[in-house]
């Protein structure tokens, strides 16, 4: 039975905010909200925030390249989705680019260690701002600080640009450059998957920084994107036709287990080295994918088969639902929306609220060892199991 | 996986493992490229091999990610089942053997075990069964190998750097106690310390250079030493100094001791001694300067040297005094029996008087000179000082005229001095007349007594006193002020900046010698155009006051036999007449040799031995002690112009040895010979008289 924490409200608008709002205070007095709000809608978040503040309501939320309502991709409007208790948040600014990031690890663990001991399931919701480059091993420190004291789930927000913008917010600040976590009790976590395979050809970043990769077999990094590219599927890559095709032919970090993860190249400089959304570690062995023929039905299934199993059944139930922005760029827009109906056909779920995202983290299942990711759906079942 | 997928896995751990040097680092790295490759959440390093009894093994788990009960147990020893950590790589799905692992409320289902080649095990844990492609334990056999040569290393390393660390700290805190020791030294140090680097920018200053320059550290450092010192004399050769000194490390100033002036944060220069050293600093040359403010010993050699002069003055004004004493007994004296043996309406009687008062005067002279050479006779007493004053107030009101006031600031409770009367008496005289001769247009003089006590570096900075409680008598006047060059030699008999005719420049030089044979010391303080304070310090007596007695009128004679012996013939022949007036026998005689054979030739008894303290071949005192081996009874009477020769005779006389300084008038004598016949007879051991 749908529990109403999900609302979409086509504008930001005050008085049919406040409606809602005050609906869910009569049963919920302690409640809190995250929104979800488009890009396009960035403008509106001070308004947001001013109904939130005069509701006296806690607010959290994040801007992202669009949503998704009503199993499309809409950049009007906003989600409104409600929390029974206001849940624990923290909204950190400007994390550190470079450097020892332990300081920061140590300090964000610190401050959600108290929140997470002791609580029978939680999820911790991590929202990050895409343009910080260390997601991946932000989510490695503070998985050794805070262990399996909770499940882990989250996505990058920002801009599909790619510019900076501040993209995290609470009633107060909107800021980039940070991280947005919430602690959400009663929650167990979400499911990834991407669907992409290992392939047999491998090459190796020689340099990277960060989120950079500057050089793959000791030659500038895009030569041998270029090469690999025309020698494994026949297409030629240039300089002018890049950003069209880095989303079709993402790299792979590969791993033991037999599965990847996806790097999808967005940036090209004119040294030749290409960014990625999510770090590269150095002397990665990369694998150059080509975007798979998504068997969206396979995706979905292992999508709702996973929640199912952490959740129960889902049908009826509401859903949060992050989608990569670089797989509906592959996919294009009519298999991606395609890929969304099919898994509200799937789930039988009462609503999805969901977002595109610019990275995303999870596991593909329960207890998992959590990564970033790019190119994948995370899907959570919204409020207690 | 393909071949190229396992080499592509094996090489990031290759990598992780090769890039660490510590062992927590590597192990965490390790354990989370681990978790990342097989997507186990959980992972858990065991280091060194297990020990096994029975069933179960005993491990140390050093590190757990993903399970935060065991997480907390990271660092202690787990019981777990011994087949959980085997020698063999192996991936299982044994929920059994999973529950038995404790410390962790989490069902695993299945484990990999990855044995770290001797180091320990890696164990990975899944609380779910594994799907996908299971992985392949001994695939990551390979890494494992170097895994645990890398914490071999990892430990090797890090036990030389605790070594390293351990003596670095060592060296640190030596470094830090021996730099503390040295600061302390420096903090304490008496002389200014100062280093300076290449530029002269002063880069140390110790608390002595604040109290040298009056500049606080914080302000001093980072000036150029330059700036200490007066720009006109050394700022020039200075700055060329150090420039050579930036280039080569060498400079004139290296190695030597300088005496030069130096500048103080008010502005006032003073004389230092400053010697500079060179030291080499990451590669540059600077200068380590010691400077020590030598304002005091300046002043001390001054005093010295004002002393030494002042006793040469002394030596040498005495000797002529001496010489004049002689000359002036015989003059006074056969003037004043000339005048005696005519009568008063004789015609010559005037012309002998103008003689006697020029001699009287010249006496005057002598005696003053004897003052300032501290060679007089002088009749201490223990006297109070404010009586002094009082006695001599009405005087000194009548000498300094109605044009200047007179005040006096006397202590109520003031302690004694031992002095002369007269001649403290003479000293306020002296004092007050220059005070009065400062101030022509009128002015103000205040007298002063107090009670001061002479610490050890007060009695050091004034060079002449012993520490100790003093009686001060101060004499300040509002006149002309006395100029340094004047100071400098105010004190020297004769030196006057008196009109001629005005003064004798004896006044001063008197004072001083008064003051100083008195075990005191004159202090002047003067301002040109403001006045100026002479200060007097007298010892502090502590006996009572002694009254002074009165002094007899008449000139008594007597008739016993009397030695004499005096190598200068006038005041022999003086003497021989002036007795024989006094109707005493006189054997006269002109030296000891003589004199000792006149006792020999005289048969009758000889009443008294009249002799000079200083004669060739025989002194007084050997004579008389001659003379009292033949004959016990002889009374002694020494006559010197010398009061220096009673003090190197002093150990054969004893305390209140008769004694006559010369130049000595007719009656004085008489007065003198008669106490001593008399003090004689009234041993009883000396001979009657007949």
């Amino acid at each position: 039975m749908a529990r109403d924490a999900m609302c979409y409200v086509d504008s930001i608008d005050e008085a049919a905010i406040v409606q809602v709002v005050r609906r869910w205070r009569e049963a919920h007095p302690g409640l809190g909200v995250l929104a979800m709000v488009p890009e396009a809608q960035a403008a509106a978040v001070g308004r947001l925030q001013a109904i939130f503040r005069g509701e006296q309501v806690p607010l959290v939320g994040a801007v992202f390249p669009a949503l998704i309502v009503e199993q499309k991709f809409s950049d009007r409007g906003a989600w409104l989705l409600r929390f029974d208790e206001a849940p624990f948040s923290l909204l950190q600014a400007d994390l550190p680019r470079d450097g020892d990031l332990a300081p920061a690890a140590d300090a964000l663990a610190g401050a959600l260690k108290p929140r997470l001991d002791g609580a029978p399931e939680v999820t911790l919701l991590l929202l990050c701002d895409a343009l910080f480059p260390r997601v991946g091993t932000l989510l490695d420190e503070l998985y050794l600080r805070l262990q399996d004291r909770a499940h882990y789930m989250g996505a990058s927000v920002g801009s599909e640009t790619f510019k900076p913008v501040p993209c995290l917010f609470d009633a107060e600040r909107f800021v980039q450059g940070g991280l947005l976590a919430l602690v959400v009790k009663g929650s167990r976590g979400a499911v990834l998957e991407h669907g992409y395979r290992v392939p047999e050809r491998m090459i190796t970043a020689t340099s990277t920084a960060g989120n950079r990769i500057m050089q793959i077999d000791w030659q500038p990094a895009f030569e041998v994107y270029q090469a690999m590219g025309k020698l494994l599927y026949g297409v030629t890559i240039t300089r002018e036709n890049f950003y069209e095709f880095g989303v079709h032919f993402p790299f792979g970090i590969v791993r033991a287990s037999g599965t990847i993860v996806v790097r999808i190249p967005v940036a090209l400089d004119d040294d030749g080295s290409l960014a990625c959304v999510g770090e590269v570690p150095a002397n990665s062995v990369l694998a150059l994918l080509a975007a798979p023929q998504v068997d969206s039905s396979r995706t979905v299934e292992t999508l709702v088969t996973g929640l199912s199993e952490i959740e129960g059944p889902v049908a009826g139930k509401e859903l949060l639902l992050f989608y990569c922005a670089g797989r509906r760029l592959h996919l294009g827009l009519p298999a991606a929306e395609a890929e969304l109906r099919a898994l509200g056909q799937r789930s039988q779920a009462a609503a999805i609220a969901g977002a595109l995202s610019l990275g995303e983290i999870g596991s593909s299942s329960e207890w998992a060892y959590p990564l970033f990711h790019n190119a994948t759906l995370v899907g959570a079942v919204w409020g207690p199991a | 996986m393909n071949r190229e997928h396992v080499m592509a896995v094996l090489y990031d751990m290759a990598m992780v493992i090769g890039s660490e040097v510590e062992l927590r680092p590597l192990l965490k790295r390790c354990l989370q490229r681990l978790l990342y490759h097989t997507s186990f959440p959980v992972g858990l390093v065991f280091l060194d091999p297990p020990s096994t009894s029975g069933e179960s093994v005993e491990a140390r788990l050093e590190l757990a990610i993903g399970d935060h009960e065991l997480a907390d147990r990271a660092g202690s020893t787990l019981h777990l089942p011994a087949g959980l950590l085997g020698s063999e790589p192996a991936f299982r799905q044994d929920p059994p053997l999973l529950a038995q692992l404790g410390g962790t409320h989490r069902p695993y289902q299945a484990f990999l075990r990855l044995p770290v080649d001797g180091q320990g095990v890696i164990l990975l844990l899944d609380p779910r069964p594994p799907r996908g492609e299971p992985p392949l334990p001994h695939v990551f056999a390979p890494v494992m190998a170097n895994l645990a040569r890398a914490i071999v290393l990892c430990r090797d390393h890090e036990a030389r750097s605790a070594g390293l660390v351990a003596e670095r700290d060592a060296a640190r805190r030596g470094f830090a106690e021996s730099a503390g020791t040295l600061r302390a030294m420096s903090d304490a140090a008496f002389d200014a310390i100062i280093a300076c680097d290449g530029a002269a920018r002063i880069s140390y200053w110790n608390p002595a250079a604040e109290r040298v320059f009056g500049y606080p550290a914080e302000e001093a450092m980072g000036k150029v030493l330059h700036e200490l010192l007066p720009a006109m004399r050394y700022r020039g050769p200075a700055d060329e100094g150090f420039r050579r000194f930036r280039e080569s490390g060498r400079g004139p100033a290296l190695g030597h001791t300088l005496e030069l002036e130096a500048v103080r944060k008010d502005g006032t220069e003073f004389p230092i001694e400053l010697s500079i050293s060179s030291i080499r600093l990451e590669g540059q040359w600077c200068a380590v300067g010691i400077l020590r403010d030598i304002t005091e010993r300046r002043h001390l050699e001054e005093v010295l040297r004002r002393s030494q002069k002042m006793d040469a003055l002394g030596q040498v004004a005495g000797g002529v005094a001496h010489d004049f004493n002689n000359l002036l007994v015989v003059i006074n004296s056969y003037a004043e029996l000339a005048m005696g043996s005519l009568p008063d309406t004789a015609p010559l009687r005037a012309d002998l008087e103008q003689v006697v008062l020029a001699g009287k005067r010249a006496a005057a002279l002598t005696r003053q000179l004897l003052a300032f050479s501290r060679q007089q006779v002088l009749k201490p007493v223990v006297l109070s000082l404010n009586d002094v004053i009082r006695d001599f107030e009405k005087m000194l009101r009548r000498l300094i005229g109605e044009e200047v006031e007179l005040h006096t600031g006397l202590a109520a409770e003031l302690g004694r001095v031992r002095a002369d009367p007269s001649q403290l008496e003479q000293v306020l005289f002296n004092l007050v007349v220059n005070a009065r001769d400062a101030m022509p247009s009128g002015g103000t003089i205040l007298i002063e007594t107090a009670e001061a006590e002479v610490d050890a570096g007060r009695a050091r900075h004034l060079g002449e006193l012993r520490p100790g409680r003093y009686v001060v008598l101060s004499v300040t006047d509002t006149g002309c002020g006395i100029d340094a060059a004047t100071m400098s030699r105010m004190f020297e008999p004769f030196f006057t900046t008196k009109a001629p005719g005005k003064g004798t420049g004896l006044g001063l030089a008197t004072v001083y010698g008064v003051v100083r044979q008195s075990g005191g010391h004159v202090e002047v303080q003067s301002q040109v155009g403001q006045g100026t304070t002479f200060r007097i310090y007298l010892p502090r007596e502590a006996a009572p006051a002694e009254p002074a007695g009165p002094e007899p009128a008449h000139s008594p004679g007597g008739t016993e036999t009397i030695l004499v012996a005096e190598d200068e013939q006038a005041v022999l022949r003086l003497t021989e007449r002036v007795l024989i007036s006094l109707g005493y026998q006189v054997l006269a005689t002109s030296g000891p040799a003589e004199a000792l054979e006149a006792l020999a030739r005289h048969p009758g008894p000889i009443h008294l031995l009249f002799t000079d303290v200083v004669m060739p071949a025989m002194d007084g005192p050997a004579l008389a002690e001659r003379v009292r081996a033949e004959r016990p009874q002889v009374a002694v009477l020494y006559m010197s112009g010398y009061p220096g020769d009673v003090v190197a005779a002093h150990g054969r006389f004893g305390p209140g040895t008769p004694f006559i300084q010369k130049p000595f008038t007719p009656s004085a004598l008489a007065r003198k010979v008669r106490e001593t016949l008399d003090a004689g007879a009234a041993e009883g051991g000396r001979v009657a008289p007949p």
